[in-house]
């Protein structure tokens, strides 16, 4: 797949700033707040930081050669079947992650917005709009990215202004200090690898325009995904309280509830959720495009857009088979997902690794 | 297993319309052909034994020990 360069400066920083917090502001916060109360934040910070870094190692790398595709020219660093085993784990891993984001989505959405409506039913239809975004190319789903950020960002930006009045409150004091070293440890560590998916990016960066900037782009649109990240975290810590927070399945979205403009709009639940399901789509179409791009590129097949659809059959079907209940996804995450995605993301770290042991340069 | 069969029959007539509009060679056909196929199969298997093909067994049998050992749980 070749490119003509066409993904801006603006539009990587929109796709990576909605990456970052999308799916974790709805499935990660609450989990967080019960296994790490006041240290939460901290987490956040420190595994977006290192997250954030071991993504921006690998694509400087991929900068190195900013008009080949790293997973056309990889086989020359490490050999060809060395390349194509990274290739096709590396394209499990994404389509494996779209299987578990999409999981995600319809145990949350099913039973709320959708009751007695077939899981499977609304799996196949979001997986529908995916393959049609994909199928217009990576240029395009950037293009849809920037155009769902003015939405996003401007609502998420917006959104502690409705909670100023529990700002006001002790539980500041709290937040100041570290109370458990080891479970900050223990969720930085889960934190780490939901950023280091931003590894992804650098097998497509010949679709950058300006390319010098790629590295401080990703950093500032990472960082304010972060800020986002931790503004709601500190809401819901201190609007709930700790203790609370961490009983309640979505606290995110229990939030929400609580936003009025005074009578003439008292519920805007569906509103939000819609503005929060476009950043979820977003992040759901960039993981399953790349990883059907890179899956394409392992069997060295030159438009991967014939492959498209089966691979979305095969996630619908992952999605419905890995797990029986919310209850055994969360415990498979965290059990092992960390450790997994961490493992297969550094694959992509064997390239930079194996060029300075040769001596290959760009 | 009916609307399985029925969702593969589309998603083939769908990639042969795209194989038409791309042009695409013999080999790339038959490996698009071959995934599809692999892709039914699989489809079919977590219809009938969901246990066996449930990927995040073998996951959790290879990183569950190494996570529990690095957060020293």
């Amino acid at each position: 797949m070749k490119s003509n360069g066409t993904v801006t400066g603006l539009q990587l920083g929109a796709l990576t700033f909605i990456f970052i917090f999308s799916t974790t502001i709805a499935f990660l916060i609450g989990p967080l707040v019960k296994a790490a109360s006041f240290d939460g934040w901290l987490c956040i910070l420190i595994g977006g930081i290192v997250g954030t870094a071991i993504a921006v190692l690998s694509i400087r790398f991929a900068l190195r050669r900013p008009n080949s595709n790293l997973g056309e020219y990889g086989r020359k660093i490490v050999g060809s079947p060395v390349h194509t085993c990274i290739m096709l784990l590396t394209a499990f891993f994404y389509l494996h992650l779209s299987a578990y984001i999409l999981r995600e989505f319809t145990d949350f959405f099913v039973p709320s917005y959708l009751r007695q409506t077939p899981t499977l039913a609304v799996a196949v239809l979001v997986m529908s709009v995916v393959v049609a975004l994909t199928q217009s190319g990576i240029s395009a789903l950037f293009r849809f990215a920037q155009g769902c950020f003015i939405f996003i960002g401007l609502f998420f930006l917006l959104k502690p202004l409705f909670f100023v009045s529990a700002l006001d409150t002790p539980i500041w004091h709290e937040i100041a200090r570290v109370h458990n070293w080891k479970s900050l440890w223990t969720q930085t560590y889960t934190i780490i690898p939901w950023y280091g998916e931003l590894i992804m990016l650098c097998y497509v960066v010949p679709h950058f325009t300006s390319k010098q900037k790629t590295s401080r782009v990703l950093w500032i649109s990472s960082m304010l995904g972060t800020y986002i990240l931790i503004v709601e975290f500190l809401l819901i810590v201190l609007f709930f309280g700790p203790e609370l927070a961490g009983t309640l399945i979505y606290p995110a979205l229990d939030l929400t509830g609580f936003i009025h403009f005074g009578d003439f709009l008292y519920n805007l639940d569906a509103l939000i959720v819609s503005i929060w399901f476009m950043g979820f789509f977003v992040k759901l179409c960039a993981i399953f495009a790349i990883g059907t791009l890179i899956f394409s590129e392992a069997l060295s097949i030159k438009n991967y857009q014939p492959l498209t659809a089966p691979l979305a059959a095969v996630v619908v079907a992952i999605s419905i088979v890995m797990s029986r209940n919310p209850e055994e996804l969360a415990s498979f995450f965290n059990s092992s997902w960390s450790t997994f995605a961490l493992a297969l993301e550094s694959l992509t770290l064997l390239y930079p690794l194996v060029a300075w042991a040769r001596g290959i340069r760009a | 297993m009916l609307i399985l069969i029925i969702g593969f029959t589309v998603v083939g007539y769908y990639q042969a319309a795209l194989h038409r509009r791309l042009k695409t060679g013999r080999r790339e056909k038959s490996l698009a052909y071959s995934v599809t196929g692999l892709a039914f199969v699989y489809s079919v298997l977590c219809h009938y034994s969901p246990v066996w093909v449930n990927p995040n067994n073998a996951i959790r049998l290879v990183f569950e020990p190494l996570q529990s050992w690095l957060l020293q749980n």
